[in-house]
């Protein structure tokens, strides 16, 4: 058996990969670069001219504060929540007690206080755990079961939800429909709230990565290993082009570095990432963890049709990035990454 | 057995079966394969009858999404086998009407491959296949187990000898699969060098599959400790209702488990998820000799 490092070396000489199975459930993210417009529908297409995106210091998980926070950023943002129908998608993975695998609680039961105050309809929080199947444990053990409780907002298992199979608005998996809930057909908008992390096959997890926990376990199973099938970056890209979130939340308070999502390291970052664009807050996030966008394949070709990439095209609100960057550990075999400059 | 949740378990399913006949997870959703085919089982191990036979009804529906070619498909949209039919199929059997459906269900099930496994990344060995969620995947342990457990049930009703190549694929499909403190991950023991952690259902779903029936055969001793130990912190219906199970089938107590399993479902109503309640029904009334995913005397003709 080889190690990450020598796995991902072999990996690079191989001939066009473009959905390497693993039985672990692991591909490497490699889309095509070539023929994208042949890749989507006119209707996938929804880059903004440009995008705004919010960075905050939230140094804790206090949730007063935490709220504060996240009523500044949907302001800075230009967020307008009332009426709407909201569902919080945030990333839950284990049971993880300190929340430094998940997205920690106080910031859900946060963010779902503040959209209610703001005049939501209604709020609820909805996930697919994509590695446990185990839902009552995952919630129970992170304390997100409590906190939905004294809170009263609904919690939705979206690996059990009815689903429907739906067309695909992108071609990068090589299938045309997917199974998805039918509750995201209820809500007028998803908001992806991932945890800022590392991630061992896909390099980051943030908030395109997140969606994954929109695709049903009853269909695909525990781990889905389907979309690692067809290659992570990938479905990350056909699932974000189909079923996309309308806002994102990122978890940087404490982030994960090194073997993430779920062996790494916390590191200690007290930001939160905000905006309506995925695409601008997940490069922004990038650029927080010391990483070049560009480098990371699913995040560049989303870049030509899901959101902007593009410094120029984003306009940053809120703390200035410069001082805020901090360079994170990246999973063995990931380290090229954080070079200054694409290679050649 | 604990308490009086049992009847209070059946009482909850027997007033959320839908029309159709079928059960969903949550009470107001669509019927679907793996909580019907868990509530038929648990209605089943009642022990006593229900006005309106609810199990008739259950297995009318789960009748219904059998293909001709004997496969229970995900949908009517995707003819894709669906992984619950392994259940479905366990559900069905020992209902003397019902065993043509078997016949052909158990026919079609034992010709469902899962890919070979990648090596690249893994110890795995990629001769043993087991089952997958959804193709084209490699074979997982949760699909797996519940596949050699429904063989196993449904052997006599099928091709002695594809019986004998699967069974002995599951089997080596799960040892090879086993995580190095003795329980099982979802399918690797492995990957790219790092040792992963059990987990409890799949650990009790593995050790159900692997219970020796011939007599002679040792027991997993480690595993089963290992899954004890597990179950002594375990906070959910499903991780408690699996681990019971495999205890039982093992002979091993469950008391205690037992006690902390109503103490959950007083606190969370296993998040009123239909399927785990039919396993908690399932949990409360296995023994040795009577259980839900082992063959029994007729079956195995050794017990």
């Amino acid at each position: 058996m080889k190690n990450r490092r020598e796995f991902l070396q072999d990996f690079a000489l191989w001939p066009p990969c473009t959905a390497l199975a693993l039985a672990g459930g692991a591909c490497i993210s490699r889309p095509d670069a070539g023929q994208e417009a042949s890749h989507w529908t006119p209707s996938a297409y929804r880059k903004p001219a440009s995008s705004r995106v919010a960075i905050l210091k939230a140094p804790a998980y206090a949730e007063g504060p935490l709220a504060d926070s996240i009523r500044r950023g949907f302001a800075l943002c230009g967020l307008q929540a009332s009426g709407l129908r909201i569902l919080l998608k945030p990333n839950l993975v284990e049971g993880d007690p300190q929340g430094l695998i998940n997205t920690h609680p106080a910031m859900v039961s946060a963010a779902a206080e503040v959209l209610r105050s703001l005049g939501a309809a209604e709020v609820a929080v909805a996930e697919g755990c994509g590695h446990q199947r185990d839902t009552e444990y995952v919630l129970t053990i992170s304390g997100l079961l409590d906190r939905l409780e004294q809170a009263k907002v609904r919690f939705i298992d979206l690996n059990l939800d009815d689903v429907s199979p739906v067309e695909l608005k992108s071609y990068y998996m090589g299938v045309r429909k997917l199974f998805f809930p039918d509750t995201l057909q209820q809500f007028d908008l998803v908001i992806s709230m991932p945890k800022m992390k590392t991630h061992h096959w896909a390099g980051v997890t943030l908030s395109m990565k997140n969606l994954f926990g929109l695709v049903p376990g009853r269909i695909y199973g525990w781990p889905k290993n389907f979309l690692h099938q067809h290659d992570i970056g990938r479905s990350i890209l056909d699932i974000n082009s189909t079923m996309p979130a309308g806002f994102s939340i990122v978890d940087g308070i404490v982030a994960m570095e090194g073997n993430g999502p779920i062996q790494g390291s916390p590191k200690g970052m007290g930001l939160l990432v905000m905006g309506s664009d995925c695409v601008a807050v997940d490069a922004t996030c990038c650029r927080l963890m010391g990483i070049p966008p560009e480098r990371i394949e699913y995040l560049r070709i989303a870049g030509r049709f899901l959101g902007n990439l593009l410094p120029q095209d984003i306009r940053l609100v809120g703390e200035p990035i410069g001082g805020l960057s901090s360079p994170f550990e990246m999973p063995p075999g990931f380290e090229n990454l954080r070079q200054a400059s694409p290679p050649s | 057995m604990p308490s009086s949740e049992p009847s209070e378990w059946l009482e909850h399913l027997r007033r959320h079966q839908n029309p159709d006949g079928g059960f969903a997870y949550f009470a107001g959703r669509k019927s679907s394969l793996e909580p019907t085919a868990l509530a038929a089982l648990a209605l089943s191990k009642a022990g006593k009858p229900f006005a309106g036979d609810p199990l008739r009804k259950a297995r009318q529906y789960l009748l219904g999404r059998q293909s001709p070619s004997g496969h229970w498909p995900v949908s009517g949209d995707d003819r894709t086998p669906a992984w619950e039919s392994s259940l479905v199929l366990l559900s069905l059997v020992g209902d003397p009407t019902l065993e043509a459906a078997c016949r052909v269900g158990i026919s079609a099930f034992l010709n469902i491959e899962a890919q070979a496994a990648n090596t690249q990344a893994t110890t795995l060995n990629p001769q043993w296949r087991g089952w997958n969620w959804y193709p084209p995947t490699p074979g997982w342990v949760e699909p797996t187990s519940l596949g050699l457990m429904a063989v196993r049930r449904l052997a006599r009703l099928a091709d002695s000898g594809r019986v004998a190549a699967r069974l002995e694929d599951g089997r080596q499909y799960l040892l090879d699969r086993m995580a190095p403190d003795g329980g099982w991950n979802y399918g690797n023991s492995y990957v790219l060098g790092q040792a992963l952690p059990s987990f409890l259902p799949p650990s009790a779903m593995a050790l159900m599959a692997l219970q020796p029936t011939d007599g002679a055969s040792k027991p997993l001793e480690r595993s089963l400790q290992r899954l004890e130990t597990g179950l002594q912190t375990a906070r959910s219906g499903l991780a408690l209702s699996w681990g019971i199970l495999a205890l039982a089938a093992y002979g091993r107590p469950v008391e205690r488990s037992n006690a902390e399993l109503t103490s959950i479902w007083q606190r969370s109503r296993f998040l009123e998820n239909s399927a785990v309640i039919s396993l908690a029904c399932l949990a409360a009334v296995a023994t040795p000799a009577d259980h839900p995913f082992l063959p029994g005397e007729v079956e195995t003709g050794v017990r």
